[in-house]
């Protein structure tokens, strides 16, 4: 899918080398479901399924799963997240990379580790809590300073943020096919790492009633950058102060990895 | 006619002056350069070190995707990676995204820069495109690392 | 009404000549050094527009796709904007430059810098659709569509696109001959409105002007002036003239074949600045002749309360002038013209006329001073048509000059000529008026004979 996946872990009191074999399975796992998902592979499932060439009784049990929790996310955020109303067809690539994170960290409970953070491209997975600290600290990308961060948020649950700052306007608004520019940066903080995705994205597309959304979901806080710069957050989204940082070493990472994009050239879809 | 060389001349001036003033004032923007080279690429260390070593940093190429162009920025310490963000991005889209504020808008917190900010990691939409991974490789390759 | 003669021994500053008492005002002095300046500004502001495109680009945004072409499109933009404003300017007729330049070489000006900035802002219209399209991976129509959709400003700047296009074309000569005057003329004037719409757009998204707000400051204020320059010069002072002097015509009379004399009677004349040469742009609001204003020079300096033009009757609109009914109201545009004493750089002068060009020369002759030894040649195809020639020869006499009537077929004008009867030439200012044709062969003749451009000064007739 083309995505850097970055990993960090604190074995604590799991051996390291546990942690590492770990890691390296964890990585493998991301390379099989690229294999599966990755939309610029012709061959792969997904994209034989998007020509109508796969049916789902065939195709690898992963893709039910991943329909499923399409089908919950676009119920979830009242329709503004389909991936079947995608120019080109269904497309889950924005969930699948949060489910695929998900799946990482879920390895590294093995071997019990105490604590970790998976980066897959933005999309945030945790386990546990860092040392020392109460929360995860997580920083929002600047949608338009891109060495800035926006603010840092705590959490100790799965953070994903969407936006149309980089890619150009690729998120299409399903009710009219349209793009849109209204906002800039939607932040979902959430248990479930793969819907905390799809909501993100939905949020950046529903644009000005995205705040509202936000505040009707139930289990999941958002962070909302427009494009005027104007920010909303609901009620349970925790800004870190500059004063309460810890000042502890940072446990080095175990190791870091991410899977080649060996594929062809990307395929952009774009609208007529 | 006689008025044109004294045209072509201030035309000369304006434009000299007009460049002088810029380059005054913002010295990075005419000439964009390339992939920085990194200050001193340490591949040796293959033990997870508990504390910091020297950190190096480097840019990877400059890669065209579908909406501009992108480098990769990676950083180092000893063989393990650290930081990757995207360093630099020039896409007409996003040119087209800032005309839409006139005036930078100015964000709590602002500008926070990720070195000081003491933070486990940083969630924001990012490039799927082969082009990040490429720049990314080539930033990994400039630093000597696997 | 025993018919108004214009008392060629009148002098203008003092003695009381006949019936008329009241001084009339001379024209303002010109200070060439404005033009100069003013020409020196524009180059400076052509180069600054050219840094600024150039210092919005970076090198990687050249690489991107479509970055060249975003590039050359900003460049365009702003070269062929700024070019729009100089025509604008152009024709601002602002009084101190006007007096240096003349009317008539500013419109030629205009006429001649018009396709550069129409073809920079085409050019700039498809470079930007184009490089849009290509970083969006998009097709043309497309992108248009984007455009007009979703970008603020948009869709004003697409219609004055249109409009300017739509000048343009019919500014070409081929379809302008085919088109009334007066339609070219109005479709013309919808230029302003083009300009006016298309300045939101480029403060809006213009890379040198977003998030620069000294650079949007100072482009607007040089529009801003821009516009407040035409309101006042181009129409708010002409309407004031026509208001407070109140023309209206009181005699028309034969001067010779085809050609009349009208006479119009106004207030305050004697407060109307004018030089001896200069022209005015003549509105006679009468039926058939209200919406178009044709330039005509005064045949004599005022005499307040009367002013004189003579017209000669080629097409249809000279020939209504000979129609003209007494208390026919004038509105008018003016006075304009570098064609005066205020040009000359020699105390002596020779003056060559060809056919209703005498007019300007008639009047131009009652600012000489007498010291000008004037030579004064008049062309014409038959004695009958050498006009106000009794009056010429008046002026000529007061001023211990020579006058030279050339009657006959064009052959009569040759190089050799007027050598014969100017020897030292090269020592005189040099005013040569009449039709084009006459004016391009004699100005030719006289640069060939050794005259100096600057002191070569000439006032064309046309149709």
């Amino acid at each position: 899918m083309g995505t850097v996946v970055s990993f960090h872990v604190e074995p604590g009191e799991c051996p390291a080398v546990d942690a590492r074999v770990a890691v390296a399975s964890a990585c493998a796992r991301l390379h099989e479901l690229d294999d599966i998902f990755s939309t610029w592979k012709p061959g792969s499932p997904i994209s034989r399924f998007r020509a109508g060439l796969l049916c789902l009784e065939d195709a690898p049990p992963e893709m039910s799963l991943v329909l499923e929790l399409c089908e919950e996310a676009r119920a979830l955020s009242q329709g503004w997240f389909d991936p079947w109303a995608m120019p080109g067809g269904f497309d889950p690539t924005g969930l699948v990379k949060g489910w695929a994170t998900e799946q990482a960290v879920a390895i590294l409970r093995l071997p019990r580790v105490e604590a970790a953070i998976v980066n897959g491209g933005g999309d945030i997975a945790v386990l546990g809590l860092p040392r020392d600290a109460h929360a995860w600290r997580i920083g929002v990308r600047h949608p338009w300073r891109p060495e800035a961060l926006a603010c840092v948020l705590e959490t100790d649950r799965a953070v994903a943020t969407s936006g149309c700052y980089e890619r150009g306007p690729h998120l299409i608004n399903p009710r009219d096919g349209r793009m849109l520019f209204r906002t800039a940066s939607a932040t979902v903080l959430g248990s479930s790492l793969p819907l905390c995705d799809a909501l993100a994205t939905a949020l950046v597309v529903a644009g000005d009633d995205g705040p509202e959304i936000a505040r009707s979901l139930k289990g999941y806080e958002a962070y909302i950058i427009g494009v005027d710069g104007k920010e909303d957050a609901t009620d349970g989204i925790v800004f870190a102060t500059e004063r309460a940082w810890t000042t502890g070493s940072r446990p080095g990472p175990v190791c870091d990895h991410w899977p080649g994009a060996r594929s062809q050239a990307p395929v952009v879809s774009r609208p007529q | 006619m006689r008025r044109a060389p004294a045209v072509v001349v201030a035309s000369a001036a304006g434009l000299a002056g007009i460049v002088a003033m810029h380059a005054g004032s913002a010295p990075s923007v005419l000439g964009g350069a390339g992939p920085a080279a990194p200050a001193s690429p340490s591949p040796t260390a293959t033990n997870p070190p508990s504390t910091t070593g020297a950190a190096t940093t480097a840019v990877g190429t400059s890669e065209q995707y579908g909406y501009g162009t992108l480098a990769v920025k990676v950083t180092v310490r000893g063989s393990r990676i650290t930081d990757v963000s995207v360093a630099r991005l020039q896409t007409a889209e996003q040119y087209s995204q800032s005309l839409a504020q006139q005036v930078i808008p100015l964000l709590r917190n602002e500008v926070l820069s990720a070195q000081s900010a003491h933070i486990n990691g940083i969630s924001g939409a990012t490039y799927t495109s082969e082009a990040y991974a490429y720049s990314a490789q080539s930033a990994l390759d400039l630093l000597g690392v696997k | 009404m025993a018919s108004l003669t214009f008392d060629p021994t009148y002098t203008p500053h003092g003695a009381t000549h006949g019936r008329q008492s009241v001084i009339s005002r001379p024209g303002a002095v010109p200070r060439p050094v404005i033009a100069e300046v003013a020409t020196i500004l524009a180059g400076l502001g052509f180069g600054a527009c050219i840094g600024l495109a150039v210092t919005a680009e970076s090198w990687k945004q050249l690489e991107a796709p479509g970055g060249v072409a975003m590039f050359l499109g900003n460049l365009t933009g702003l070269a062929g904007t700024y070019l729009a404003l100089i025509m604008v300017l152009l024709v601002s007729r602002v009084p101190v430059v006007e007096r240096v330049l003349g009317q008539d070489k500013l419109l030629a000006s205009h006429r001649r810098l018009a396709p550069w900035p129409i073809s920079l802002i085409v050019a700039h219209a498809l470079l930007l659709t184009f490089a849009y399209a290509e970083a969006a991976r998009t097709g043309v129509w497309h992108q248009i569509g984007a455009f007009i959709r979703s970008y603020p400003d948009m869709l004003t700047a697409t219609i004055a696109l249109v409009v300017m296009v739509a000048i343009a074309v019919t500014s070409v000569y081929s379809i302008r001959r085919r088109l009334r005057r007066e339609t070219w003329w109005a479709v013309h004037l919808f230029m302003y409105l083009a300009l006016a719409l298309a300045f939101a757009h480029e403060i809006a998204l213009g890379p040198s002007f977003v998030g620069h707000p000294l650079t949007r400051f100072v482009w607007s204020v040089l529009w801003a002036s821009t516009a407040g320059l035409v309101l006042v010069y181009r129409f708010g002072l002409p309407f004031f003239r026509t208001f407070r002097h109140r023309l209206e015509v009181v005699e028309v009379h034969p001067e010779g074949p085809g050609t009349v004399s009208v006479v119009c009677r106004g207030n305050h004349l004697d407060r109307l600045a004018v030089a001896g040469g200069q022209f005015l742009e003549w509105r006679f609001l009468t039926k058939g002749m209200w919406w178009q204003a044709h330039p005509f020079s005064l045949s004599a300096r005022p005499r307040p309360p009367f002013l004189r033009i003579t017209v000669k009757g080629i097409g249809d609109y000279s020939s209504a002038v000979a129609r003209l009914r007494p208390g026919t109201r004038v509105a008018i545009e003016g006075p304009y013209g570098a064609f005066t004493t205020h040009a000359r750089r020699h105390s002596k002068v020779a003056l060559i006329a060809g056919g209703i060009g005498v007019t300007a020369i008639r009047s131009l002759l009652e600012d000489l001073p007498r010291n000008c030894d004037p030579v004064v040649i008049l062309r014409a195809s038959s004695t009958e048509e050498l006009i106000l020639g009794s009056e010429v020869a008046e002026l000529v006499r007061h001023r211990k000059g020579r006058v030279h009537e050339l009657v006959g077929s064009r052959s009569e004008v040759r190089i050799d000529r007027l050598s014969e009867l100017v020897p030292d030439l090269r020592n005189r200012d040099v005013y040569v008026s009449g039709p084009e044709g006459f004016v391009d062969q004699i100005v030719a003749t006289v640069l060939q004979l050794g005259v100096p451009k600057d002191s070569v000064h000439f006032e064309v007739y046309s149709l």
